[in-house]
Order: structure tokens, then sequence, then C-alpha cells
């Protein structure tokens, strides 16, 4: 094979990518943390060439989208492109120099998508309007952040989204998760936490964004009709339960189709030092 | 382990704008002109040479400016050598502001290393009803109008291609009519409006760097080299954000003979260009280097506690004593000039009369060729020195140098000067600026057009100087580094017709097959 570019996937789900990061302020060469919303942030990725050709110019774009739990070209916003040279069985980080201002409604918590196009690795077209990372060595995701809990109820939009030519049904579930990867963690600038294998929160998703006591009741299924072209809110409410400063929970919020994942949202719950 | 690659760019990236082949003054690009090359030099900051070094531009931080990209490899850079690089941007979708920029460089056995500079971003636009330039930077709006000139008395080329030096035609004051300028300044009326309003003397600076009157010479580099890209692309404005317009007065300044080639051709538009540039900047030596007349007038005119800044205007007449500004001479300019001051509950004002001197100056310029050139043999190489005061000399990454070599029957090709220890330059940072070209590689050019490749050659030498300014110094030093000023050019401006031809070659070599 003579050029194979990559942006690695998360593990366990995709959209958990370490290979791209977020560096919040003005500085780009600054420390990776969480975005900040209504703050500068700049963007970066970690790009792979596993062919055995040097690639001149690869052009990486990088993309943002609400909080959702399934990524399309359609309702994402470009933030800007750079170039990249990589050398066979070697790695480059790039940085997109455009500022991106994470969206005030979405307190910072933002979906991002990195993608490595050249001639001589193209995707394939016409482009599919779900990134879907998992078929697309060159494509990657990161839905993760943190979630900061205080003593009341956190109620969280997540957007699902059916594309643009077709009509979907999804099941939608949230589950807490396992350890998150240390890079991850410290890609977050929350490399000191530590994970609670007893949930520090109680979740719950629902329809509608009504504060409610999470109790025995908590809703873990919906099953989603979209009509194509269309999107739709899931609130993921998280209510604090153990919480403990400097601990974390794993929260998966994660839709699927015919049984197969299809996209999803990963959140850090922990304090924010209120309790 | 992996050292990174000792490269740095330490000066701030400049625009040069590709048609005419001038640089933009201070490091400023301006969204008016559509295609601009991000330049910079890059220099091996070590002590060892180095190998295999890759250089490519990683990203800009406005989505609206588009680069083509482009890598450039060299097989050795030699320590401290400066490389000059470029890269072609498409401005048409940016916006006004300081951009970021990154530049990536590796060496071999080396770990890459990553440079971000900043670069200036301005807009120019005319307002056709209000007859205003506006130029547009985060800190705000100034708008130039009534831009006085002195036009050119005769025209670069004639009608039918003959050395036409006579036609001087009053009514044209519109420079995409075809005429190529030079347009010298004569008097304008400015307006600075802060954004936002300000309390206290002094306002920011544009980009927290150059004098507000750099943004003048913006404005009058942009109306002037709309003209020529305009007749170089032959789309009217499509190259171009902005038409423009001048006041023009006597006398004309004469830059006529010989023709350097038809529009749209490297001599012509070059010539143009370069003649543009000593003529706009012009404004710069008038309002001076050390502080400008919106900073000196903020200092004469402290407004009363709580009062808001809403406007700063200047009008300024300028007169030439010692003739037509030229490159890299020390010539006079007497300038007059009114300040005021609007605020939100009173108006001052400020003038001043005084000569200001250009002090952007060179003791000439030392061109080398051999006299007599084998054109099949080997490459032609052309050197040049450009004298600073006394003994001392431009080097490396002091200046943007090039040379436009013509053949014997008129035709026109670039070549970079580089002092930068690569190829024919034997020596990085000595002085000598070098460039080549194989006369071979331009047979096939020349036959198509059933012009020859034996005769007399004439080699023309131009250079800018850099902005040196760094990013650790105050707003306010930083503003007293310029660059862009032409320190050597072979076009010379004047008011006499009578004098010497104005287009004056520096060397001349005999070729033959």
């Amino acid at each position: 094979m003579a050029v194979e570019l990559e942006i690695q996937d998360g593990s366990p789900y995709w959209w958990n990518s370490a290979d791209i990061w977020v560096v919040p302020g003005n500085d780009p060469g600054g420390s990776p943390g969480q975005p900040i919303a209504g703050q500068a942030a700049y963007l970066w990725a970690k790009v792979h060439n596993i062919g055995s050709s040097a690639v001149i110019s690869a052009q990486v774009n990088f993309y943002w989208s609400n909080p959702a739990a399934g990524v399309f070209r359609s309702t994402s916003i470009l933030i800007g492109s750079s170039f990249v040279d990589i050398e066979p069985s070697d790695t480059q980080d790039v940085l997109c120099l455009t500022p991106w201002i994470p969206m005030i409604v979405n307190d910072g918590h933002e979906c991002v998508v990195a993608e490595i196009i050249h001639a001589d690795d193209p995707l394939p077209l016409p482009l599919s309007d779900p990134f879907y990372p998992p078929i697309h060595l060159q494509i990657a995701q990161r839905n993760l952040s943190v979630l900061a809990i205080n003593k009341s109820m956190t109620i969280l939009p997540i957007q699902i989204s059916a594309p643009v030519r077709e009509n979907k049904s999804f099941e939608v579930m949230v589950e807490f998760g396992d350890e998150i990867d240390q890079r991850a963690l410290e890609q977050l600038g929350v490399g000191k936490l530590k994970f609670s294998k007893q949930p520090i929160v109680n979740i719950d998703i629902s329809l509608n964004n009504e504060s409610e006591i999470i109790n025995n009741k908590q809703c873990r299924h919906l099953n989603i009709d979209l009509a194509l072209g269309t999107s739709m809110a899931i609130y993921l409410k998280v209510e604090p339960c153990n919480l403990k400063r400097g601990d974390y929970t794993t929260i998966n919020l994660i839709a699927l189709e015919d049984g197969s994942v299809v996209g999803g949202v990963t959140f850090i719950a922990t304090s924010n030092g209120e309790e | 382990m992996a050292t990174n690659t000792p490269m740095d760019i330490r000066k701030r990236p400049f625009s040069v704008e590709p048609i005419t082949n001038i640089m933009i003054p201070d490091g400023i690009f301006d969204i008016a002109i559509s295609s601009q090359r991000i330049t910079c030099y890059y220099t091996n900051t070590a002590d060892i040479d180095l190998n295999d070094v890759s250089v490519y531009l990683e990203s800009i931080g406005d989505p609206g400016i588009v680069p083509t990209p482009n890598t450039f490899f060299f097989p050795v850079i030699r320590a401290g050598a400066s490389v000059r690089v470029s890269w072609l941007a498409d401005f048409r979708n940016g916006t006004p502001g300081k951009k970021l920029a990154s530049f990536l460089a590796q060496a071999k056995g080396m770990k890459s290393k990553r440079v971000i500079k900043q670069i200036f971003v301005s807009k120019t636009t005319y307002d056709e009803i209000e007859k205003e330039y506006i130029c547009e930077v985060e800190e705000g709006n100034l708008k130039v109008s009534y831009m006085s000139v002195i036009g050119p008395k005769n025209e670069w080329n004639g009608e039918h291609g003959n050395n036409c030096c006579c036609c001087h035609c009053k009514t044209v004051g519109h420079p995409p009519n075809g005429r190529l300028g030079p347009w010298i300044p004569q008097a304008m009326k400015m307006a600075f409006y802060p954004n936002p309003s300000y309390k206290g003397i002094h306002g920011d600076l544009p980009f927290s760097d150059p004098w507000w009157k750099i943004l003048a010479v913006i404005v009058a580099i942009i109306a002037a080299i709309v003209a020529i890209i305009a007749a170089a692309t032959g789309e009217g404005t499509a190259g171009i954000g902005i038409s423009a317009d001048f006041d023009e007065t006597d006398p004309s300044v004469s830059c006529c003979e010989p023709t350097p080639g038809a529009a749209g051709e490297i001599g012509a538009d070059t010539i143009a260009g370069v003649a543009s540039a000593i003529a706009s900047v012009a404004i710069a030596v008038a309002l001076s280097d050390a502080e400008d007349p919106w900073w000196r007038g903020q200092r004469a005119t402290p407004p009363a506690k709580g009062e808001l800044t809403l406007a700063e205007k200047v009008d300024v007449v300028f007169d030439y004593p010692g003739g037509a500004p030229n490159a890299g001479v020390a010539y006079p300019v007497d300038v007059k000039w009114r300040y005021e001051r609007v605020t939100d509950a009173n108006t001052y004002s400020y003038s001043v009369e005084e000569q200001q001197v250009n002090i952007h100056v060179s003791d000439g310029v030392k061109v080398i060729v051999p006299e007599t050139h084998h054109a099949f043999e080997k490459p032609l190489v052309v050197k040049a020195k450009f004298n600073k005061k006394g003994d001392t000399f431009f080097s490396g990454s002091d200046l943007y140098a090039f040379a436009l070599l013509r053949s014997p029957d008129g035709l026109y090709f670039r070549m970079d000067l580089m002092d930068d220890g690569i190829g024919f330059d034997v020596k990085q940072n000595d002085g000598v600026y070098t460039g080549s070209i194989h006369l071979e590689s331009l047979y096939k050019i020349l036959l198509k057009r059933n012009y020859k490749l034996e005769g007399i050659w004439k080699v023309y030498v131009f250079a800018q100087d850099v902005n040196d300014a760094t990013t650790d110094m105050l707003p306010e030093v930083a503003a007293t580094h310029i660059g862009g000023f032409m320190i050597a050019s072979a076009i010379k401006l004047t008011f006499d017709p009578s004098l010497p031809c104005p287009l004056q070659a520096q060397a001349s070599i005999n070729v033959v097959t």
C-alpha cells in the first residue's frame, strides 16, 4: 500500500478519540483542557501515515457540532483546515489556528471531528452525510467532555439527527462506563481524577427537560423515530448521589440502529468542588 | 532522542503582490488584493549546517484566507542562513485583524519544529458615493479622502507600443482607466475612528504595532496598484476588491522611457508597481517614522478627564523641494499637517509645518555580472551588493530583493536575489545577493516571439527593506520599525522630463551563443 492515513479512533467507543484534543485560551501551544464556552480554543489532531510512501500537503479539516449521538456533515460546522507532511510510519501533530469558540448554550460540551484528506488516500465519493469514523481511518471524532456536577441536577440536551436522505429509527441508551484512558483524561486537564467504581451520580434520559428527582424509575432507554434531515433533543439528566471531590464516573450515551452502535457521547462526571 | 529542528522566523511575514512583485509595506496584508504571497525568511539558528530541510505552511487563523499548500525542500541550509519562502493565498474572504500563521520546518534526523507568527490583515474599500477610501482594522477605521496626487505625465507604454512621453491627460484621474501611475501624494484628508472610543491621551495603535500613517500608505499603494493588477489581468477589478480614484494635479512626474513592455508582462507590471511603492511611501516619509501626526497630535491635545475621543483627523499637504521621491535617497518632503481630536465634549487641534527627510537610504547598489556570457554553457549569475551607510551592507534577511533581466528585444524576466548561501550564492549573510537563470531555458520563450537571445541584456535591481520589529517590543517602539521601503530601484522618478531616461539599468551583459 502506498499511502494510508489515519486519525485513530477512541476505545472502547470510537467517539472518544485521543488523537483530537483542545487547547483552551489564546495560546495554541498551551496545555490541553476542557473547552470553555464563549472563550477561544484551538484544536489539534495527531495524524499517522501507516502507508509506505511519504505524503506532502495532506489537508486536515476540523469540524464542530452540537453534542450529538451521531455527527453529520450537514449538521456540523467547519472550523478550519491545516496542511501536513508525513513520512511513512510517522506521526505528526497538526494544529488548526482558526480559533474555535464553543457555544455558550452548549456550555463547552461539543463534538469535534477531524479528517485527513489526500488525493492518494481519498474518502469515497460522494461523501456520506454521517462522518461515521469506524469505517474511515481518515476520520476521528471526540465526543468526550467533563461534566462538573454541583448539588443540583444537571440537564444536558443531546442532539440526535437523521441524515438528509434517510428516515431513521434509533434506540438511545445511557449507561455507566469504564475507566477512561489516562491520556484522554490529561487532554481534558483532569489527569488527577480517580475512577469511582461506585457511580457518584444517578442518570436518566428523557424527551423533556423538566428537572425532576431521579429515583428508582430511571429511564435508560428511548426509541426515537426521525424523518430524513430532521433532528431532535434528548435530555441527559445527571444528579449527584455519592459525590466526592477527585472522583469521577463515566457516562456513555449511545445511539443504536438495528442493534448496532451508530454514535454516542461520553461524559466524565465529577464534582465541581461545591459538595 | 532527536532534537527540534533549529529553524525560526525572526521577522514578521510580509505580503508580496504577485503581479507587481512588490512587498506591501510593514508586513500588512490587505483584503483588497485577492491574491497575495505570504512571504517570510526562515533562519537556521544553529551553528551547524542543516541537511534535507523541508518547510511548509501548516495553518492560518482565518478560514477566509486560503493558502495553496506547498512544501519547500532545501538540500542544505547553512548555519545562520535565512531562506526566503512564500505561499500564494486567496485573501478574498479574509477578515481584518491580527491572524496567526503556523509554519513547520524539519531537517534530516531532527524533529519538526512549529513556528507561530502573526500577520496583520487590513481591509481597504472605496466608497463611490462619499469618494473616500476606508481602511478597516480591529482598532478602528481610517478614512482617506481628497487624495491629491501628482500623476504620470506620460504613459509607461504608448498606445501603439511606441515610447510616447507627451500624453498627459488631466481628465483621466481614474487609475483603472489604463494609467499605471506612479501617483505621488500631494495632499490628503484622513480621519481615524477608534473602535471603541477611548479615554485618555493615546488610543490603541493598529495591530498594536505600526503608526496610523502606515494605513494611509497602504491605502495609497492599494489605490495605485489596483490599476496595474486590473491592466495585467485584463479582468477589470476581478483580481482586486476595490476600484480607485485620485485627484490629479500638476506638475506631472516623468516615468516613461524606455517602455518596460506591455501591461501584463513582468517588466511593465513590476516597474509600475515599484514606481507606485516609491511614490506611496513618500507619505510615510513625510509623516515621520519616529512619531506620526496622530501620536504627536494626541500628546499635544490631552482631553479633559472622562472625555471620549471619537475621531482623529489629519489634513496634510506635501511638497517635494528636492524633486520627486526616489528609492534609497534622503529626499526631503515639506509637510504641513493639522491634527484634530474630536471628543464627546470638545474639539482640539494641533498644527505642524516642518521638513522630513527619508531615512530609508542606501549608498547605492553594486551589480556584478560577467561582461560576456555564453548562453548555453552555464547559468547566468547576477550578484548585487546594497550599501548601507559607509562600508556596511545589507545582508541576509534585511532585504526583499530581486532583479529584472531585459532581453535585447525588450522582454523581461524576473530573478530572485538571495543572500542565503545556496546555489551560486557563495556565502550566506555576506551582503552579496545572488540570483541565477539559465538562458537556455528562456530560448523557447524568446523564439516564440521571434526575439533573439544574443545581444545586450540589461539588469535592473530592486530591493525593499524588511520590517525588523520583534514581538517583545512595546507598540510605540515597534511602530518606529517600518519595512517595505524601496532602498534600491532601477526606476527613477523625476518632475523634469528633460532629465535622462528614468529607467536605468545597473548592468549590461553581452550574451553570445
